[in-house]
């Protein structure tokens, strides 16, 4: 009899041990289908490699393109880099495509959008600079924003025309964009356009040269010792508010930026979360204030997440992707969701910091890597259209 | 009444608290003829230089302070009980902020600083054991700890432990003059750990540390600061004992533990758990000679962990869905011990010498990562038991060394390439039995 209990008791250890759940990942096979842009769609791949990082666990797989057969990734969320040499029409392309936190649970196909990609760049961010100083009371920042634009080739380059946008999108929202022409991949939803004035050649940025736009050109050390002085800008944005006691300051030595649209009433100030978008626009040169006013008009709906409930989203025009020449995702690490850019601008995000709102964000900004030399000696500044990997955050002073 | 204080000392720790960690409450009412209580205060404290595993510090030092009690109520009833009040400090930890690291390692929360972490613990157990005859017993015990760890400098660390033993267990006194006797207990087990920085100099990073070095690379930042275990296990035990402690006695057990670690800053998540099995074994042989009692003694030890680390999809805001998991973590420990305690009854002393061995092998397949450890540790205490009036007091002082030796097949961060290791330990006590 005591045998039999003494059985019966280590047969239930037996079985509440075996009751852990014991899922193992199976590898699963992912086949692409590519998708080339329009102009080169019978490009065909000569060479090229793809790079997987699951995200959880940090774990890096290769893989050479083409792969026909497709690839074995275990079970897990990737985030995939690939980029391939294609020839159409007897020319060779380099091109790129990216996927941002792709789900792999069973066997799948992924399309990859490819992109022409061409490192060379002409005009970059160099500094973005949004969150501006901690001011004396330790709770907010100073208005001493500012962001400067390189020329990252060895030739003249010419600013006027160039756009300053800011994007109406989060890329920390998680509501349903349902408007196709608002989808991130279709057009750059803003909230803010201001031009650098000129008509075409008044701007010039030498070769390794930058110029600085900032929102109030003043010496900040008069207000708070240890701002920023920007009195040698080369641009300002000016708003005339509406409101009597949020004004602007205009320093009339230093010439504004045309505002062709700024959602705000009264100033404009760019987020210093540092969680919205921002990009360089080259508008095609037939575009005037009006008429993108008038034809780019980007009212959208949305199921917003946390009701659930269709919305309505406006003050707020569309850029299209082709017109943007630079662009740059920012979010703090805990809070980001999607990036607002399309993945040929920037298919990454750069964050200030992993806290949302952190007060020590507050004296630090956007530097983007140095890269290399150019054959003129000129610094080439790193441009690989993804934020993560060409920014770097730095302290202003 | 002189021999008392040494037979309890050991008596007591095999029929309630074997070397085991296995309690039977129904073997309890066999463990003397007489009822007494006690109170002791103690010292514990260990160092060394370099350690194999600086996730449990570089020494600690520990004072306590316990009052026990064995009470006959009746022919048939017994009841005892413990409480223990303990507060100190374990030295240097690193690249782990959690308490009780051999219970849920290797899933713990880690930074690069470290340091000094202060606890305080406090202890209480009871039990009632009924016979229903000569010779069927049964009874229940319960065992709670409350411990709480903190750091007061950065990186600031507050961790609370709560542990639960539930047991139950019957005897039986069989016709070879044998005590025979099985027992089960269930425990319940939660750990919350919160970290903070007052003052950064930098942007703090912290680690959701996955063994031998490596992290869950998702979850790395500045964020992600507080930490939950919870644990839910079983122990089955089985006893061959002598009601006067002659002869040979013998018990076995089977520990299952399976261990969570949830992030709390990340809704909750279970990152990953371990699953823990333990198989024990203990005999002695009870030998009386002229003027001296020997108790020669052999515990063996064999633990089994797996760790299992999660996967999550894509994050939509704060929830993260798991997506499956992977065996990323292994360890294997057998460890075994001898001691030969010797009474000397005239003298009154109680001498023990022991020898402890154990081989540590940690595993992370995937990552091709091995670590294996060897330790070596002679021991020796002594316990002296004079009687004073109508009390008995009892000192005790013990030291071992431990000398640790291994390889390893990869580079671990927070080990150094050197082969040997060496640690101290001293405790001592004073007690008073009436």
């Amino acid at each position: 009899m005591k045998h039999s209990s003494l059985i019966a008791l280590f047969a239930a250890a037996a079985i509440f041990s075996s009751c852990s759940d014991h899922d193992d990942p199976t590898p699963c096979c992912i086949t692409f289908t590519d998708v080339m842009p329009e102009s080169v769609a019978s490009a065909t791949v000569i060479s090229g490699k793809l790079e997987c990082k699951e995200i959880n666990t940090g774990r890096d797989y290769s893989f050479t393109l083409p792969a026909s057969d497709g690839i074995s990734l275990p079970v897990g969320v990737y985030n995939i880099d690939a980029e391939i040499t294609a020839s159409a029409g007897g020319v060779e392309y380099r091109f790129k495509a990216s996927q941002y936190q792709y789900s792999v649970t069973t066997d799948s196909n992924l399309a990859l959008k490819w992109w022409i990609y061409n490192p060379q760049n002409t005009l970059v961010f160099a500094d973005i600079y949004f969150t501006g100083s901690l001011n004396a009371k330790g709770t907010g920042g100073m208005y001493d924003t500012y962001f400067t634009i390189y020329n990252n080739t060895d030739e003249v380059q010419y600013a006027d025309g160039i756009a300053i946008v800011e994007s109406k999108l989060l890329n920390t929202t998680t509501d349903r964009i349902l408007t196709p022409a608002n989808q991130r991949d279709v057009n750059f939803t803003c909230q803010t356009v201001y031009v650098i004035p000129g008509s075409g050649k008044d701007v010039p940025i030498n070769p390794g040269e930058y110029i600085k736009i900032v929102d109030q050109a003043i010496d900040w050390n008069e207000q708070l010792p240890g701002a920023l002085n920007h009195t040698d800008a080369d641009f300002e944005w000016y708003d005339e508010s509406s409101s009597a006691t949020v004004v602007d300051t205009d320093n009339p030595s230093v010439p504004n930026l045309d505002k062709w649209y700024s959602y705000s009433p009264t100033i404009w100030i760019p987020s210093n979360q540092c969680n919205r978008s921002y990009a360089l626009v080259r508008f095609p040169s037939d575009m005037t204030m009006d008429r993108f006013l008038t034809e780019q008009k980007g009212d959208y709906e949305y199921v917003n997440a946390a009701t659930g409930t269709e919305m309505k989203g406006s003050k707020c025009f569309l850029v299209k992707p082709e017109w943007i020449i630079d662009g740059i995702n920012l979010c703090p690490t805990e809070k980001f969701t999607e990036p607002v850019l399309p993945q040929n601008i920037d298919r990454t995000y750069a964050a200030i910091s992993d806290k949302n709102a952190d007060v020590n964000r507050f004296g630090k900004k956007f530097t983007r890597k140095m890269s290399g030399t150019s054959a003129a000696g000129n610094a080439v500044l790193q441009d690989t259209d993804s934020s993560a990997d060409d920014f770097v955050v730095v302290n202003v002073k | 009444m002189r021999y008392l204080v040494a037979s309890i000392s050991l008596i007591f720790a095999v029929c309630t608290a074997a070397a085991t960690g296995i309690e039977n409450p129904g073997t309890a009412g066999w463990c003397d003829t007489l009822s007494w209580s006690a109170v002791t205060a103690g010292l514990d404290l260990s160092r060394a230089r370099d350690v194999p595993v600086p996730q449990l510090g570089t020494g600690h030092t520990e004072y306590s302070l316990s009052a026990r009690s064995y009470r006959h109520l009746n022919s048939l009833q017994t009841v005892w009980g413990d409480a223990c009040f303990a507060t100190g400090t374990i030295i240097d930890m690193k690249w782990c902020n959690n308490l009780d690291y051999d219970l849920i390692a290797p899933y713990v929360l880690g930074d690069t600083k470290g340091g000094n972490l202060d606890f305080r613990r406090y202890t209480f157990s009871g039990g009632y054991s009924r016979c229903l005859n000569d010779t069927w017993c049964f009874g229940a015990s319960m065992k709670y700890r409350a411990e709480v760890g903190w750091r007061s400098r950065d990186p600031r660390v507050k961790a609370i432990v709560s542990d639960l033993v539930l047991s139950i267990g019957v005897s039986h006194l069989i016709p070879i003059g044998k005590i025979g006797g099985v027992s089960a207990s269930v425990r319940s087990y939660t750990q919350n750990c919160d970290l903070d920085f007052y003052n950064p100099l930098n942007e703090i990073v912290t680690y959701p540390m996955t063994g031998l070095s490596t992290y869950y690379k998702r979850f790395v930042g500045n964020t992600n600061k507080n930490s939950g275990h919870g644990g839910l296990g079983a122990e089955f035990s089985a006893q061959l004992l002598s009601p006067y402690h002659n002869g040979v006695e013998l018990s076995v057990s089977y520990i299952q533990l399976k261990m969570n670690e949830y992030l709390r800053n990340f809704n909750n998540i279970v990152l990953g758990y371990t699953n823990t099995g333990v198989l024990s074994g203990h005999a002695c042989w009870n030998k009386t000679a002229p003027y001296m009692h020997l108790r020669p003694t052999i515990d063996i030890s064999y633990r089994m962990r797996s760790g299992t680390e999660n996967l999550f999809g894509t994050a939509a805001g704060a929830s993260y869905d798991k997506i499956g998991s992977r065996k990323a973590y292994s360890a294997r420990c057998l460890s075994t011990s001898l001691s030969v305690p010797v009474d000397l009854q005239r003298l009154p002393l109680v001498i023990i010498p022991a020898l402890g061995l154990k081989t540590d092998r940690e595993e992370a397949p995937e990552e091709s990562r091995r670590l294996r450890t060897q330790y070596i540790v002679p021991a020796f205490s002594v316990v002296w038991h004079p009687t004073i009036g109508s009390y008995n007091l009892a000192l005790t002082a013990g030291c071992n060394f431990s000398l640790c030796s291994f390889s390893k097949n990869c580079e671990i961060s927070y080990l150094k390439d050197v082969g040997d290791m060496s640690s101290f330990s001293f405790n001592t006590s004073i007690s008073l039995y009436f």
